[in-house]
């Protein structure tokens, strides 16, 4: 407990240093987008945006599918939730207010909305298990994504514009980095152990005590409200949501970074999402030396053969060190 | 009523094209416990297959447009049909032998991601080869409206997609719970392991049923781009993923729950469209299958597990 209460107020005290040179960029233009005001270029900057929100999004599974053995396949209708939601909010309510109180309400609104939605799935999959809860969630997502896609308020299917684009890079790089801890941290504890538990036999889990239907329900209330906050750094650092972005495929994308570092492994979640959005890029070299644009159908077997040739993932069960756990 | 009469034949007819496509799901769920997302890229090169074909009839034989309703009409969607299925039947041992057979040991996820990649390929490969454009499926049957008491519509080429339908699931019927092969296919769905001790030759079995299951859903694809002739290489995703839900809503792995599943599927879909509005049609498909799922956990005829300790 001492320990979070210590990380929030370095954390407070990092959000406000980088808010300081935040205020600066809202002086100079309010609207122009930050990726041409920062120092590398934008290109670059919007594949390490992506990576970043892509490791928050890759962690956050991690905990349901990694830890506790809860197969989703509806990841992105969580994020789509945090970010229509937050958008939603700063824009009808908070369009004028600093940037500061923007972004944390952003960040709450994003989170709990997300979260509400992950304890009602939580709760309608308790009795399911395996594929078949596999299937509501992606079912869930999919409805979420069709709603939004009929809602005229959030835009329909012309999608959001015009959402003040206030989150940079370095505030996604902070945030995935307090998402990594916090999930870090979260395993390492006394619910760590009971998602474990929950995962290797829950009939035995039990029997210890541990009750697996609240495991469970906090496992995806947990999950979920870092898929939001995923949604959240996108939406406020593209400016732009559309319900394209948000189709089962993104899901998909999501579990394979989870699979391809090795599931149930924390830094594999984090390699495997790292790995999933750079490749992409890297193919990109390769098109240039062939001409076609063959990058999404070598990336495609790049997935094929990295699980025929290493079937438990890049990492398998191994953590980085400074991820291991200590017990 | 007679509006009622109409919805219910579209459905039947919508229901069908997706009932072939869930059986293949069901089937190869039933022998590899793979829910193969690449499923409805194979309805998709099915419909490619079919393009090219006719295209290259075209070519040969030029274009006579009058012979569109004639019988050779009908016989020419047929042989397009046949063409389609071997086409892709063999692209599915292909898929089975290469990506699939390596990971016959390896957890069930793994299986599952090795889907994805195959379907991403397939997806991404189409649109390299065919372009990303969608293509207009050429007519070669004309719709012929065939007027039924009450002011009811029968379109001629419903009655084509519904006919070989059935034909081909009875044909399904009949290798599954009739033939040797039917017997072993099963047998693998009860346990894989013990199946091969009792000397099946498993590899040979898994491999048939997956150009089985691909077979239908290129026979699919046809169907579906004659009724909806915009072809492109990312269509298969929505019917694709719309059928898997048929399937598991019957009870996955179970072939009588696809066929019952697909078709309330089929026609709650006409329904919706036709009564509510058109715009929720995609969303109502998941709706159905939450709901079904939470009343009975493992679809309507699926049978239940009891875990033991």
């Amino acid at each position: 407990m001492l320990a979070f209460i210590a990380i929030g107020c370095i954390l407070n005290m990092l959000f406000t240093m980088s808010f300081d040179v935040l205020n600066d960029f809202h002086q100079i233009s309010f609207l122009k987008p930050m990726r041409e005001q920062s120092l590398i270029s934008p290109y670059y900057y919007s594949v390490l945006l992506l990576l970043g929100i892509n490791i928050i999004l890759s962690t956050s599974l991690a905990l349901l599918n990694g830890f506790t053995g809860l197969f989703t396949m509806g990841h992105a209708g969580f994020m789509a939730i945090g970010a229509y939601t937050a958008a939603y909010v700063v824009k009808s309510y908070l369009p004028t207010a600093a940037p500061m109180l923007q972004l944390f309400t952003a960040l709450a609104v994003g989170s709990l909305s997300a979260s509400l939605f992950g304890l009602c799935i939580g709760f309608a999959g308790l009795r399911l298990s395996g594929d078949y809860l596999g299937m509501v969630t992606l079912g869930f997502s999919e409805i979420i994504r069709v709603s939004l896609l009929n809602i005229e308020a959030v835009g329909g299917a012309r999608g959001m514009t015009d959402i003040p684009q206030f989150i940079n890079l370095g505030m996604v790089t902070l945030i995935a980095l307090i998402v990594i801890i916090l999930v870090k941290r979260i395993r390492d504890g006394r619910f760590g152990r009971a998602m474990f538990a929950v995962k290797e036999n829950e009939m035995a889990a039990n029997l210890i005590g541990i009750n697996p239907l609240e495991v469970k329900v906090r496992a995806f209330v947990l999950s979920s409200a870092l898929a939001g906050v995923a949604g959240v750094c996108f939406a406020f650092s593209e400016g732009y949501l559309s319900t394209q972005t948000f189709t089962f495929v993104k899901s998909f994308e999501i579990i394979a970074m989870n699979v391809i570092g090795g599931l149930g492994s924390l830094s594999g979640a984090i390699l495997g999402g790292a790995m999933l959005s750079l490749l992409p890029e890297v193919l990109r070299k390769v098109q240039d030396f062939t001409g076609v644009d063959i990058r999404m159908v070598l990336y495609a077997l790049t997935m094929i053969l990295i699980m025929i040739l290493r079937p438990k993932g890049l990492l398998g069960q191994k953590e980085w060190k400074w991820l291991s756990s200590p017990n | 009523m007679s509006e009622f009469i109409q919805h219910t034949i579209n459905g039947l007819s919508l229901g069908s094209i997706y009932a072939l496509v869930a059986l293949g799901y069901t089937m190869v769920f039933g022998v590899l416990q793979l829910i193969n997302f690449a499923h409805g890229d194979l309805f998709m090169m099915g419909a490619f297959i079919g393009f090219y074909f006719i295209r290259l009839i075209h070519f040969f034989f030029g274009h006579d447009s009058s012979s569109l309703s004639s019988p050779s009409g009908v016989l020419f969607s047929m042989t397009v049909i046949v063409v389609s299925m071997l086409g892709t039947a063999l692209l599915g041992m292909v898929m089975e032998r290469l990506a699939y057979r390596p990971l016959r040991k390896s957890p069930r996820i793994n299986l599952l991601i090795t889907a994805i990649g195959v379907s991403l390929f397939l997806e991404y490969g189409g649109q390299l080869l065919f372009g990303a454009s969608p293509e207009f499926f050429p007519t070669i049957l004309s719709k012929q409206a065939i007027a039924l008491p009450g002011g009811v519509i029968l379109d001629s080429t419903q009655v084509l997609i519904f006919s070989t339908a059935v034909v081909l699931m009875l044909l399904l019927h009949f290798l599954v719970f009739k033939t040797q092969f039917g017997r072993s296919m099963r047998a693998i769905s009860h346990s894989l392991e013990h199946a091969s001790l009792i000397g099946i030759n498993v590899n040979k079995v898994i491999m048939i049923t997956f150009m089985i299951s691909s077979a239908l859903a290129g026979a699919a694809g046809v169907m579906y781009s004659i009724s909806y002739p915009k072809i492109d290489p990312l269509m298969g995703l929505l019917p694709g993923l719309k059928a898997f839900v048929a399937a598991v809503l019957g009870g996955i792995g179970n072939i009588k729950g696809a066929l019952l599943g697909a078709t309330l599927l089929g026609l709650a879909e006409t329904y919706v469209a036709g009564y509510i509005s058109s715009s929720y049609r995609d969303a109502l498909a998941f709706l159905v299958l939450i709901v079904v799922l939470l009343l009975r956990p493992s679809g309507i005829l699926g049978s239940k597990k009891i875990e033991k300790v």
